[in-house]
């Protein structure tokens, strides 16, 4: 009857996590499994700087990208999904995610502990369509005034829209660049 | 799906049917119930307290998402804030005034996983989304072992933190019926930053204007004046059957002195969630003494937005 969480992250599997249900995915990402560019900031969901995201596969408009805040999920919330950290970004060639490239042109990153939550917010805005709310990231540097445009100037450059599987599409083509 | 590693007694279960979950709350009377965990998770990162017996709704089927019912929509529990405003972009007028308090409600890493239901039965007096709900009329249905039943919000919320569910109940959805071609509504929020930050005083208002320019109906809903969002019934009685205009409003205002006392702390003193309460009703008839609704989804909450009348 107990099962064990199972999820994937960075497309490999991490199966079988022996930790208590409570142990939140922020926790493990830096404990556990040594993957430290997902920062603590405040770790009560203001600062956006454990943001990672998941593929929600129930989305309203199809499976689509959310980012989260990684100190707030707990680890069996994401069983059987597919989870992204700043680590698993770069293509398999080593470029950049267009977010990335988009950041380093426009100066958005200074001391560069928030930078990461910031890449992955905008990573999620990268593949939406509406952009009324983007990721939020409270950060008091000067790296804010660059990073807010370079969300709008990488949400245009793909030139698709978002496919109706994580395997086709813009989304799909991110991932078979990465991936394949 | 039932996760009990980590320890005797713990427990994460994520049922995926009604069954399920009847079983594992009748099994685990002190489970506490999550979806999102978007403040319940502070209680482990922020106040160490542990919460060994978790129960997910997040699996359940039927819950997330928003359907069309008669005369009005209902919101699944479990649809999140981010999906909420994408769909209140496209479904005006009822979703308008959502959509403006969505848009400064969180940051979107938090609207991503935060829920509908979360937000309601959280009880929190400074839940952005009760008063609104409130004011459009919402009723929650309430769903047991036992059968369903429909609450109205205003009667939902019964003192700080403390909601009309009983053990064994969930919230599976909140009913919004359309909102009526009489209606001028609106919503508000005031914080000490715009973005990212907690209300000191939110408001959703709602009045029915009759053919002859008077009150017909009025739900005014505060957040962060009272131990509960709650709406102002002596302000309410003392508008209706008045003309819906600057100067009856201004005359109606003291009543709204005898629905809240409310209290300092580090958001606000009293005086200033007084004054902002009373400045949100002005504003509130001043951007609404002429049209239905105003979308403005995109300027600050607690902002009024005046066409300037020569």
């Amino acid at each position: 009857m107990p099962q064990a969480v199972s999820f994937h992250l960075n497309d490999q599997t991490i199966a079988d996590v022996h930790a208590s249900p409570t142990t939140t995915l922020l926790e493990y990402l830096r404990g556990h499994l040594r993957l430290t560019g997902t920062k603590e900031g405040c770790a009560e969901g203001d600062c956006g700087a454990c943001s990672v995201a998941f593929l929600d596969p129930d989305g309203p408009a199809g499976p689509t990208y959310r980012a989260v805040n990684a100190c707030l999920v707990l680890l069996p919330m994401v069983h059987g999904r597919r989870v992204y950290t700043v680590e698993g970004l770069r293509e398999k060639t080593g470029e950049y995610h267009p977010v990335q490239e988009a950041l380093v042109r426009e100066l958005g990153s200074q001391c560069g502990y928030c930078t990461p939550g910031v890449v992955m917010a905008m990573f999620e805005a990268c593949y939406r369509r509406d952009l009324t709310s983007r990721g939020s990231s409270t950060t008091r540097c000067a790296a804010t005034c660059a990073a807010a445009p370079a969300t709008g100037r990488s949400a245009t450059r793909p030139a698709r829209s978002p496919g109706p599987a994580p395997t086709t599409g813009l989304i799909g083509s991110w991932w078979h660049r990465r991936s394949t | 799906m039932n996760f009990s590693r980590g320890g005797e007694g713990r427990i994460y279960a994520t049922p995926t049917s009604f069954e399920e979950l009847w079983a594992y709350m009748a099994a685990h009377p002190q489970a506490k119930l999550i979806c999102g965990g978007t403040d319940l998770s502070l209680t482990l990162t922020k106040r160490f307290v542990d919460l060994p017996e978790l129960i997910s709704v997040e699996g359940l089927p039927g819950l997330r998402g928003v359907t069309r019912v008669n005369e009005g929509w209902r919101i699944g529990a479990t649809t999140t804030l981010a999906d909420l405003e994408a769909f209140a972009a496209a479904h005006g007028p009822t979703f308008t005034p959502l959509l403006r308090m969505l848009r400064y409600f969180a940051s979107r890493q938090i609207k991503n996983r935060a829920t509908v239901g979360g937000n309601l039965c959280n009880a929190s007096p400074i839940g952005d989304l009760a008063p609104v709900l409130m004011c459009l009329n919402g009723q929650v249905v309430l769903r047991s072992a036992g059968g369903s039943r429909q609450v109205p919000l205003d009667e939902f919320f019964l003192a700080y933190r403390q909601t009309e569910l009983q053990a064994g109940e969930i919230l599976e959805a909140v009913i919004v019926p359309d909102l009526p071609a009489n209606a001028r509504a609106g919503a508000y929020k005031v914080s000490k930053r715009r973005e990212l930050d907690i209300s000191t005083v939110a408001g959703g208002f709602c009045v029915e204007v009759d053919a002859e320019g008077k009150v017909a109906a009025a739900r005014l809903c505060f957040g962060g004046m009272a131990a509960t969002t709650a709406r102002a019934r002596n302000l309410e009685a003392a508008l209706i059957g008045k003309p819906w205009t600057v100067a009856q409003v201004e005359a109606a205002l003291p009543a709204l002195a005898a629905d809240f006392r409310p209290i300092d702390d580090a958001r606000g003193s009293a005086w200033y969630r007084r004054t902002v309460a009373e400045n949100l009703i002005r504003g509130f008839v001043l951007e609404t003494r002429q049209v239905q609704i105003n979308n403005l989804s995109q300027r600050p909450s607690g902002t009024v937005h005046l066409e300037v009348v020569s």
